[in-house]
């Protein structure tokens, strides 16, 4: 099977094809050729990158700076800040008394505490993935939110899959997770609390 | 002419370069996204200072954590999540400094706003794609910088004109570049793109 060439799925794709070139192109991919399929997504990213890049460089001075610092020592680890453990207070997933008033409600409700902070977690189920949203609080003052910047890594690979930082209301949320298990980094100014090993499992 | 022989190699590999004392990897890496870093804290609204020191505080936390990065793969991704998290750092800091309430609550407004996850990709798309045209040489960076990546875009007369080639050889030199291109792309591990 002879594939089009780069210049005709080029133009396949900017639509500069006469409309014959353009149907012996279709009638290539209704072959299912996957190679060609995969190299028009490519091209099309390609083009979407360059045409709408608004990206921004750094003063060559900025980046100059930001080499030299290989020159200083490859640090083995970071500087050691306080780290906290959160405890689990409430997982309504164990707790068969608070799943049977809910009835059916798909939303399961995790509270942890660390010290004065309390963090409100809810999962819902997402079409076999998961929505996860959370408030920070301070536990001597419920009217108190406290700002963090909120990580979530990846349990078992060690992989960070998203961070963002809490609203005003000390609120935060990820879309779309997978199951599996994460740890969650909450960053506040002078220390790091840490939920480790928060389960999402598909509800069956 | 000097070459760096580290332009091209994928990310993974990248890093064991620079984890074993090679200076120009490092070069290689950072540059390759250096704009992916320092367009995140404009985009969050935040000032070229403030960018500027942003991309420093990013640039020494991939130095002090290249070590222990999981999935080398996707460094992007984590250089994205860490840099928005300097932003988030870097406004707390400035509220904490600030004693005039209204700028304060303005720059919080920016930094919620912030770039969404699909900028977020497009930004790492156009810092590596601008680190392939590097690699590109002549005249496939001249023609694609001028066809792309200059403003106001010039037509093809004057792209002619300017190269020193015929106006009708731009189209075909145009697709054998964005092909040169993406087999750049795919040297340095990013076939997908």
């Amino acid at each position: 099977m002879a594939h089009p060439s780069f210049d005709t799925l080029l133009g396949f794709v900017e639509e500069t094809l006469s409309p014959e070139a353009r149907r012996e192109v279709e009638n290539h991919l209704s072959l299912s050729c996957n190679d060609c399929e995969r190299l028009i997504a490519r091209i099309q990213k390609l083009l979407h990158s360059v045409q709408g890049d608004e990206s921004a460089a750094p003063q060559a001075e900025v980046l100059e700076k930001a080499l030299g610092l290989y020159r200083r020592h490859l640090k083995e680890s970071k500087p050691a800040g306080i780290q906290i453990i959160a405890n689990l207070l409430f997982d309504s997933r164990l707790d068969m008394s608070a799943s049977m008033v809910r009835g059916s409600a798909q939303t399961r409700r995790v509270l942890y505490s660390a010290q004065q902070i309390d963090i409100d977690l809810q999962i819902t189920p997402a079409k076999g993935l998961h929505n996860l949203i959370g408030q920070v609080l301070d536990s001597t003052r419920p009217d108190k939110f406290i700002p963090a910047f909120v990580s979530i890594k990846n349990n078992e690979t060690g992989m960070l899959v998203d961070g963002k930082g809490t609203d005003d209301l000390g609120q935060f949320g990820f879309q779309n997770i997978q199951s599996g298990r994460y740890d969650l980094v909450l960053e506040f100014d002078t220390q790091e609390v840490e939920i480790r090993s928060l389960e999402l499992i598909k509800e069956i | 002419m000097v070459t760096n022989p580290f332009t091209s190699l994928p990310d993974p590999e990248l890093i064991e370069a620079c984890l074993n004392g090679k200076n120009q990897a490092w070069e290689v890496l950072l540059t390759r996204y250096q704009r992916l870093v320092y367009s995140i804290p404009l985009r969050y609204g935040l000032t070229e200072h403030d960018a500027n020191d942003v991309f420093q505080n990013v640039s020494l936390l991939l130095l002090e954590n290249l070590h222990s990065l999981r999935n080398r793969q996707r460094l992007g991704a984590w250089l994205a999540i860490t840099t928005r998290r300097e932003c988030w750092r870097m406004n707390r800091h400035q509220r904490q400094l600030t004693l005039a309430q209204e700028t304060a609550s303005v720059n919080e407004q920016a930094i919620q706003k912030g770039p969404s996850e699909e900028n977020l990709l497009d930004l790492e798309r156009q810092s590596i794609i601008q680190a392939a045209l590097r690699l590109l040489g002549s005249p496939c960076q001249q023609l694609l910088t001028l066809l792309f990546y200059t403003e106001p875009r010039p037509a093809y007369t004057e792209v002619a004109r300017k190269l020193s080639i015929p106006e009708g050889s731009i189209g075909p030199n145009r697709a054998r570049c964005l092909e040169k291109m993406l087999k750049i792309l795919e040297e340095m591990g990013f076939s997908e793109m």
